[in-house]
């Protein structure tokens, strides 16, 4: 037996050698190529991303060189967040990042970020008035039904002087995830955690009323507000039981702090029967266009306006859609892709966007599809193509002159679309974008007859929103 | 950089590695890795690489002076005491100067603006290791400066431990290595590290976040009553969860640092030893220290309790060299007195283990004693957390009050009920990766494998194959996008 290994050739011997010394690299191997593999992919810079479309920002750019920063080492640091941010494959690696957290529990509910009820709601002293039944559009203010007045062509008024210069000090409105807060996960779907504060819904409440004192003569006012999914997808008491601020009731105290004159939109009670309709997205804070509707058709019956039925419009539906509650519940893997289905008016209506800060009768800026096609994630933005300062609907079978004014935050863009088969022309109002005109002075150029306020819940309590209406409202 | 990041995994770490395969003498090998090792301590400290480069140079000096007079017959212990100084003096102004300043009033401006060196803690107890090894006679002073900062430079252990000393690594690291035979292991243990961090720690840690309050907000002494209001209402069972997964987070995070240093290390032949030895296993306080962070425990034991006396010198002055030791060991971990007050707590732990509670655990019936034992050390290192988490003792009062419904909270809330249920299988996870249960299903698996060479098959393939490269994609995946990464053990 001792003698075996000599027995063996010397070529046999360094073959044994030779295979023991490749047998005793094999361990590693795998983990060295896995390594191998990835690093040069990681480096094919064309590969890497600069924009994510479902968390809807621009990805960390490559850092500039500067000594400073380089002797701090923030340059470094950026260099790696860079690297990471921008990881070739990203939103497929998420992907699987979120399959794998779905195995760290029960995932049925889960909550993201820091929720609070905010303040106790108080109880209304007695009910408003403007929702308990709908007004006579003919006797408010002295005015008739746009659709049945004839108002002439609008003249040109002069030009506007001094421009409004924003008044808002707090959170910047156009960032509505701001006002978002904790996202609750339920199932497939993701729900804003509502909350309540007192002071700015008095706030919005004065603002509001303030608008319907200053047009009190000249046109009416509406205040559609714009709920939240979870005030009308999950049921009160559970509700209550999770600690979120039922809006409903909300809306009652915001309406009974209006001004007799502001006729208020029951956004509640108008939108509860449907709620097994498809009226919220599931992964965004918005509401569908078939969610607007009803608030519309409601709006419409308070304005003495017949609503124009759903089935008369063009559907057009673009998916997948995956919204900003999505990202807010770190795009849990739970929540089921949305789809966005817009509606094509009747009739020769066409849609004009102003992208500038001027405004006229002469320029309503560039004409634009009804509904835009997007290629990228952010579907909603097929209604007004997102959020500009002035965006204008002229329907050409209306020719007498009524106009409406819609001052609205996002989810008055599907909104916007109902208006034009009542009105010749609809004002589409960013109120967090447009500054060239004063409410009133924009109500005297344009001649209109209704404004109509679109707030979200959250906006309109909001510092930022306030301010910036508290400028407006002049 | 940090070990659990794309660009260290996916720029640094192949770099290094291909550069040191291309390297064909044990010279040029050292060279590389010293390379490597200051341009990954500079990416995160360009300016403190100049401190870590002086320290080696002063211990160097210090270290050839002692084994000088030790030949010689002259003073040996006043090169020692001067590496002390300096060493010490170092850390201190570096660590502890604000903390210092505060004692006597407020904190100048300039103390302010000092910044804590990437590691200090770490590499300065490795260089004064070596010193007093040296003057021990336990290791021979190294000639060559440039091999004294690649002992305390290497990029495996210089950030964040385990503290090596010097003898353990010499002979590997100057003499030769057999860079081929744990190779394999090496691998397979740098990417259960990985994982541990990115899967297991980063989770837990999330979760302690949401539960209790980020490391951040507990630092601003702004927001002290807004935090106390916040933890003063939280449920107490989210209190309760919350800092079992701190415990989690802390233990996995640092862990896998450990796990991931040794990984490397023995990815090109270098074998450190072991820093964690599953703690939350341990029945008393001395056996948790004996297995948690064992070469910071190591060092204390051989570098101050023993030269103290350790425990032969009688009960009184034997509580006071412990007493001396935890003070530093909390001290150690931060310049905070929340920091010494764990030390403390240990202390006074270790002291009732010594006196009367293993004596208790020994009379007992052995199932009875296993019980009691794995149900309050656990409490007992849960209760410690509290005191390492939170800075000020408002805050860790309101906690410990909380945990017991003492602050009129309730018991729990939707939002923490909806929490724990989505984390509960990872908690269950984590608490059976605190223990051997899964190297001892390897360790079967393996010895049955020795028997069938079809079950050596699979478990070659599983152990070298599967295991890194699954971990290694899961931990890329969790890394792609992830803004929660912090790294515990950075600070100190």
């Amino acid at each position: 037996m001792n003698n075996e290994p000599n027995t063996l050739s010397r070529r046999e011997r360094r073959a044994q050698a030779e295979k023991k010394k490749r047998q005793s690299r094999l361990p590693g191997l795998p983990f060295f190529l896995a390594l191998g593999i990835l690093t040069v992919v990681a480096w094919l810079i064309p590969l890497r991303p600069t924009v994510s479309e479902k968390e809807k920002r621009t990805l960390e750019p490559f850092p500039e060189f500067s000594l400073a920063a380089m002797a701090d080492g923030s340059y470094f640091s950026d260099i790696g967040l860079w690297f990471s941010d921008t990881f070739p494959g990203r939103d497929g690696w998420i992907q699987a990042a979120q399959s794998l957290e779905r195995l760290y529990g029960d995932s049925s509910v889960a909550v993201y970020g820091t929720a609070s009820a905010g303040d106790k709601i108080p109880v209304p002293v007695s009910p408003t008035p403007q929702t308990a039944a709908a007004p006579d559009a003919d006797t408010v203010s002295g005015q008739t039904s746009a659709s049945e007045t004839s108002t002439p062509e609008p003249t040109a008024a002069p030009e506007p002087t001094p421009t409004p210069e924003p008044e808002w000090g707090g959170e910047n409105p156009d960032d509505e995830l701001v006002t978002l807060g904790a996202v609750i996960q339920i199932g497939d779907s993701a729900y804003t955690y509502t909350s309540f504060s007192q002071y700015y819904t008095e706030a919005y409440a004065a603002n509001i009323t303030r608008a319907a004192d200053l047009l009190d003569e000249k046109c009416r006012v509406f205040d559609v507000f714009v709920l939240h999914g979870t005030t009308l997808m999950l049921p009160r008491d559970y509700r209550e039981s999770i600690g979120v601020a039922c809006e409903e009731d909300i809306l009652t105290y915001l309406n009974s702090q209006m001004g007799e004159n502001v006729y208020c939109v029951d956004t509640f009670n108008s939108l509860l029967p449907h709620n097994g309709e498809y009226i919220y997205f599931r992964t965004d804070h918005h509401w569908t266009a078939l969610g607007a509707w009803y608030a519309y058709a409601e709006w419409a019956k308070m304005a003495g306006f017949e609503p124009v039925p759903l089935s008369e419009y063009e559907e057009i539906v673009q998916e997948p859609f995956y919204g900003s509650l999505y990202y807010q519940a770190h795009q849990s893997g739970a929540l089921k892709a949305d789809a966005v289905y817009g509606y094509v008016p009747p009739g020769d209506v066409h849609l004009y966007i102003n992208q500038g800060s001027k405004d006229s009768l002469t320029y309503r800026g560039y004409e634009q599809d009804l509904i835009t096609m997007i290629h990228g994630n952010d579907k909603y933005m097929c209604f007004l193509t997102g959020d500009y300062p002035l965006c204008t609907f002229v329907n050409n079978d209306i020719t007498d002159g009524s106009a409406c004014l819609l001052v609205k935050n996002s989810n008055g863009n599907p909104f916007g679309y109902y208006l034009t088969q009542h009105y010749q022309y609809v004002y589409v109002m960013d109120y967090r974008k447009y500054f060239s005109r004063t409410l009133t002075q924009f109500v005297d150029y344009y001649d209109v007859d209704d404004v109509i306020f679109c707030l979200s819940s959250g906006q309109a309590q909001s510092n930022g929103g306030n301010s910036l209406l508290s400028g407006l409202i002049k | 950089m940090v070990f659990s990041s794309l660009l260290f995994l996916y720029a640094f770490l192949p770099l290094c590695l291909l550069a040191y395969a291309l390297c064909r003498t044990l010279q040029a090998k050292n060279i590389c890795l010293l390379v490597f090792s200051l341009v990954f301590y500079a990416w995160g400290e360009p300016v403190y690489v100049l401190l870590l480069a002086a320290m080696a140079l002063f211990d160097w000096f210090f270290a050839l002076r002692v084994e000088r007079a030790r030949e010689e017959g002259g003073r040996a212990k006043v090169y020692v005491v001067l590496a002390c100084v300096v060493n010490l003096g170092l850390i201190g102004v570096f660590k502890y100067a604000g903390m210092v300043c505060s004692i006597f009033g407020e904190v100048p401006t300039f103390v302010q603006k000092i910044a804590l060196p990437l590691g200090i803690s770490f590499y300065t107890f490795q260089l004064l290791s070596y010193v007093v090894d040296v003057y021990r006679g336990d290791a021979e002073a190294q000639e060559k400066y440039w091999q004294v900062l690649l002992y305390a430079a290497l990029f495996h252990q210089c950030v964040a431990g385990p503290i090596v000393r010097y003898k353990t690594v010499a002979e590997e690291l100057f003499d030769g290595r057999d860079e081929i035979t744990d190779r394999g292991c090496g691998c397979t243990r740098f990417c259960v590290g990985l994982a541990k961090k990115t899967i297991l720690a980063n989770a837990c840690g999330s979760l302690a976040d949401n539960l209790l309050l980020t490391d951040a907000a507990i630092g601003s002494a702004a927001q002290l009553s807004e935090n106390l209001s916040v933890l003063s209402g939280a449920p107490a069972l989210g209190l309760w969860v919350g800092m079992i997964a701190y415990a989690f987070q802390i233990y996995f995070d640092f862990s896998a640092y450990s796990d991931m240093a040794i990984g490397m290390g023995q990815m090109i032949g270098l074998h450190y030893l072991e820093n964690f030895d599953y703690p939350y296993i341990s029945r008393t306080a001395t056996e948790f220290w004996r297995r948690w962070h064992m070469s910071l425990g190591t060092f204390f034991r051989d570098y101050v309790y023993i030269p103290l006396g350790g425990n032969r010198k009688g009960r009184a002055r034997t509580a006071l060299n412990l007493f001396v030791v935890w003070a530093l060991t909390g001290l150690w971990h931060g310049a905070s007195w929340n920091f010494v007050l764990w030390g403390l707590y240990y202390f006074v732990l270790l002291l009732a283990d010594r006196l009367f509670w293993q004596k208790l655990l020994n009379k007992l019936p052995k199932v009875l004693s296993a019980v009691l034992s794995h149900i309050t050390l656990p409490l007992a290192v849960l209760f410690g957390w509290v005191l390492f988490k939170f800075t000020s003792l408002p805050l860790m009062l309101a906690v410990v009050r909380g945990m017991f419904c003492a602050n009129g909270n309730a018991f729990t809330s939707f939002t923490v009920t909806a929490e724990v249920k989505s984390h509960m299988y990872l908690l269950v996870f984590c608490a059976l990766a605190s223990t051997p249960i899964f190297l001892q299903l390897a360790k079967r698996w393996k010895r049955a494998g020795e028997r069938s060479r079809l079950a050596q098959s699979i478990y070659g393939i599983a152990a070298n194959v599967v295991v890194p490269v699954a971990l290694l994609l899961l931990s890329t995946a969790c890394l792609v996008g992830n803004s929660f990464n912090p790294f515990l053990y950075f600070r100190f």
